[in-house]
């Protein structure tokens, strides 16, 4: 398999991926009882002037069958229109715009606090040099996986806004704003990682080759840089699961820092059953997870010199290498 | 603190070594003294838990966190190293002391190409830069005999076998140009073959660089043919120590003596003269009764590819295997012999050709469930990974006789404990799951499950290979009694050749896939027609060869002497 067509495959997977969560989504929502159109037409509080409701009908051919609909909202999808929020009117294009913008910061700066609670704890927990520091350490990914992410967000509110005031619960400071949200998530995102960071660089630890190291005669530093590398491949995966789910799963903390990125558009949106904006989010989010996930499928040949994805000269993948090799000892 | 003028390169006194876990303390050597003198070997011997991995690993300051040296002194070429600091050992690391490891596959860093391993030595012990250190570790891993070592230097260990790989670890201990050299077990892991040119290179670096080795072996025909001294070590203690030459012409301790006994390559005809002499008759009369004309197993025109491969597996392989013998089936990895034991057990499909177990054609594609499981059962190499780690041993040898569908559960427990006593093992380790019991006592019981259904022939698959040579020769008379017994024929695939001198009938050698001999046993080891087996029965280490060619002679076949004398003068120099 030469590399391009790999990255191909790796391509066409991702975008089956979106099509079919784009037609299960789309039919879930077109299949829950009560149409949201219908209802926010017929809503008696709040009502819809005529013209407008005529505007509705037309614009999603609610007279039309559903397969027609889907056609059409297919359609749409590829000009760049996901439609208009049921709610408010505004374009679903316009609103993700507006909550991306500050999730995908929370998201990044989540992904980094993420990166370095998991990195600090896993290598206490195995390196350090005494023996009940390295348990202690071991156990703070349990910890912190039980504590839920509400819980901790109030804690850190508690302390470094109410009592220390050093950051504001409420008013937007900019990038400092972000600072609590993102520790919250961290914690939140952080112990699959930790676990799997310990675990990997454990074993790395125990491999054969590095006695071999110091057999050398390296620094405990140098076989340590070793071993982390060695020890952090398995958390690939898990990061680039971890990368898409922090810019998806940020509802609750959006929620508790009263911040108006993706998580609190999708609050809103569930809640008014505004399918448009739901249909918007669930797309958005299913684009970024399978997004990481192709970054991580082309980035591990990268990392590891073991997987072998093509084969330039003889066209022989390494798996079917792999197998051959075991049969025959 | 000294070593200008020292003539030992290793000197243990009265070392004690324990390992702690919690607050339970178990002393695995006890009170060893041994000298490496300058310029020799001493081949450390013993069965597994005997501690030789232990004291190796005390003597390069490599002992796991929870070993402690109770007492004792180890004075590494003159430096007194008990109670040294990581830090200072690390000064005499790669300098004055050089380690090669068991398993050359894990030990070297999967991620780094093999010539910046090597280079990191040579930088780190010669002070040079980074480009210099590189053409250095290349020009080094062609004197170990890398072909092509410019372009193998760029190479990630997973490409490279297993005979290279332990070569580059060679190249990485030498680097520093140490004194001593500790290998433990460097030629367990590897094919015959292979373990002959790694023992010639270890012997021909030796003599050109004055290297003193600690051998660790727990094959003392390997000792025999490789050192100078041997000390002989059972349960932590020295049983037996001495000038090489004397430990074999007059071992003292019984132990020695049993180590001995047990080596097949010592004692070629261990099996055959006990039975042959008064044993003919017998057989004869067993031949007229039993054995019919027709074969057991006939295989004809065997050929195999793996998907995607364009080189096949086996070669239009003929094999027969006559009722009541032992056929051995003979390779190194690589060659089919798996495959074939494979196809023969049905496990396995295969391209074309025939394959016949007792007068019946095995289908192409093999289904999912063996219908006659009373007919031929195989015994794997791993018994660990053979067995469901959860599942109690006996429960794994009843689980066949419910397959049948034999009803009574009394009996079924009664037939458990019969036959777990037929091989040797306490009943009441039935209990026990097989990660519970020792490597012998697991393959006993995996050979009791192969029985349970009263099979008239098992395809042993390298059943003694992980096991020293004690457990391995106990496991043996098993299954020449349980021959004898129960009249089995057994397909015994392995690489050990001096193994199959001891029990086989009939040998069969293949060669990656090909068929390249095919002979009764006395005959093939007298008279071996292809270079490839001479070459296989070269390779059988042993007394003949103790005044050895090899010595200064360079790597055979790899290393042209320019390239040895190279090393010689380079190495020899600083």
């Amino acid at each position: 398999m030469s590399r391009s067509h790999y990255i191909l495959k790796r391509i066409g997977h991702a975008l089956l991926v979106m099509g079919l969560t784009y037609l299960l989504v789309w039919t879930i929502i077109f299949l829950m009882p009560g149409d949201p159109v219908r209802n926010r037409l017929d809503n008696p509080q709040n009502p819809v002037p005529p013209e407008v409701a005529e505007h509705i009908i037309r614009y999603y051919e609610l007279d039309r069958s559903g397969l027609e609909q889907l056609l059409l909202s297919v359609t749409r999808l590829f000009q760049g229109d996901l439609g208009y929020s049921l709610a408010n009117g505004i374009p679903v294009t316009e609103l993700l715009a507006q909550g991306i913008q500050s999730t995908f910061l929370l998201a990044a700066l989540g992904l980094a606090a993420t990166l370095v609670i998991s990195a600090a704890v896993a290598l206490t927990a195995v390196f350090a040099p005494w023996g009940p520091v390295r348990s202690a350490a071991a156990v703070i990914p349990l910890l912190s996986l039980s504590a839920p992410t509400f819980l901790v967000g109030l804690l850190l509110l508690q302390v470094f806004a109410y009592q220390l005031g050093w950051f504001s619960s409420i008013r937007d400071e900019g990038l400092k704003s972000l600072l609590l949200p993102a520790v919250n998530l961290g914690i939140a995102a952080s112990p699959p990682i930790t676990r799997v960071l310990i675990q990997g660089l454990s074993d790395a630890q125990r491999k054969p080759f590095v006695n071999v190291l110091r057999a050398k005669g390296l620094s405990e530093a140098a076989v340590a840089a070793h071993v982390v590398k060695n020890g952090s491949i398995p958390t690939v995966t898990l990061l680039g699961l971890t990368a898409g789910g922090l810019l998806t799963g940020s509802v609750i903390t959006e929620v508790v820092f009263s911040r108006t990125g993706l998580g609190y558009i999708t609050d809103q949106a569930v809640r008014a059953q505004d399918g448009p904006v739901v249909l918007g989010v669930v797309m958005l989010v299913a684009g970024i997870v399978t997004v990481f996930n192709l970054l991580t499928d082309l980035l591990y040949p990268a990392i590891d010199p073991r997987i072998e994805i093509y084969d330039k000269s003889s066209g022989r993948g390494a798996a079917q290498e792999k197998t051959r090799e075991k049969v025959d000892s | 603190m000294s070593s200008e003028n020292h003539d030992d390169a290793l000197v243990v006194s009265d070392l004690h070594v324990s390992y702690e876990s919690g607050i339970w303390k178990t002393p695995v050597v006890k009170g060893v003294s041994l000298t490496v003198p300058k310029g020799q070997t001493l081949a450390l011997v013993g069965e597994s838990g005997s501690g030789k991995s232990t004291l190796a690993a005390a003597a390069a300051g490599l002992l796991a966190e929870n070993g402690r040296i109770d007492s004792g002194s180890v004075e590494v070429a003159g430096h007194q190293t008990v109670g040294f600091t990581q830090k200072q050992w690390r000064r005499l690391r790669g300098r004055n002391v050089g380690f090669v490891p068991q398993d050359p596959l894990g030990s070297l860093d999967p991620l780094q190409r093999i010539g910046d391993q090597v280079a990191d030595a040579v930088a780190l012990h010669r002070g040079l830069g980074r480009d210099e250190a590189r053409r250095e570790a290349v020009w080094l891993l062609d004197s170990v005999g890398i072909r092509d070592a410019a372009g193998r230097a760029r190479a990630y260990p997973h490409q490279l076998s297993g005979g290279q790989l332990q070569r580059v670890l060679i190249a990485t201990a030498v680097a520093g140009r140490p004194q001593l050299l500790i290998a433990d077990e460097p030629t367990s892991a590897l094919d015959v073959t292979v373990q002959r040119t790694i023992l010639d290179l270890l012997d021909s670096l030796k003599a050109q660089l004055g290297l003193s080795i600690l051998l660790i072996t727990h094959d003392l025909s390997v000792a025999q043919e490789r050192s100078e001294h041997t000390v002989v070590l059972q349960h932590g203690e020295i049983r037996d120590a001495g000038p090489t030459q004397e430990v074999v012409a007059a071992p003292t301790h019984e132990y020695t003596r049993q180590l001995f006994a047990d080596a097949p390559a010592l004692n070629p005809g261990k099996y055959r003269t006990a039975s042959e002499p008064q044993g003919a008759e017998d057989e004869a009369a067993v031949n007229e009764a039993e054995r019919t004309d027709a074969p057991v197993i006939s295989v004809a025109d065997l050929t195999k590819h793996y998907g995607g491969s364009a080189a096949p597996a086996l070669d239009r392989i003929g094999v027969e295997v006559q009722q009541g013998s032992i056929h051995a089936l003979v390779g190194e990895s690589g060659s089919g012999k798996t495959t074939a034991a494979r196809i023969i057990a049905g496990l396995l499909g295969y391209d074309s050709g025939q394959v016949h177990v007792s007068g019946r054609q095995r289908p192409r594609d093999p289904g999912v469930r063996n219908h006659r499981p009373e007919e031929l059962q195989l015994v794997y190499q791993n018994p660990l990974a053979a067995f469901d780690p959860r599942q109690s041993i006996r429960a794994a040898l009843e689980e066949p006789l419910i397959i049948r569908g034999d009803a009574d559960r009394r009996q079924r427990r009664r037939r458990v404990e019969e036959l777990l006593e037929q091989v040797g093992l306490d009943p009441a380790l039935g209990a026990r799951t097989a990660g519970q019991l020792s490597g012998g006592q697991r393959q006993r019981a995996a050979i009791a499950r192969a029985l349970i259904l009263q099979p008239r022939i098992l395809i042993l698959d390298e059943p003694t290979s992980a096991l020293d040579v004690t457990v391995q020769a106990q496991l043996i008379d098993l299954l020449m009694r349980l021959r004898t017994e129960q009249g089995l024929t057994y397909l015994f695939i392995s690489h050990d050749l001096s193994l199959v001198r001891q029990i086989a009938d009939e040998v069969t050698v293949l060669e990656r896939g090909q068929l390249v001999e095919s002979a009764p046993a006395d005959r093939l080891f007298a008279d071996p027609q292809h270079p490839y087996t001479r070459r296989l029965l070269e390779s059988i280490p042993g007394p003949g060869r103790i005044t050895g060619p090899s010595v200064g002679a360079g790597v055979p076949g790899r290393e042209s002497p320019s390239s040895a004398e190279r090393t010689a003068a380079a190495l020899s120099a600083a």
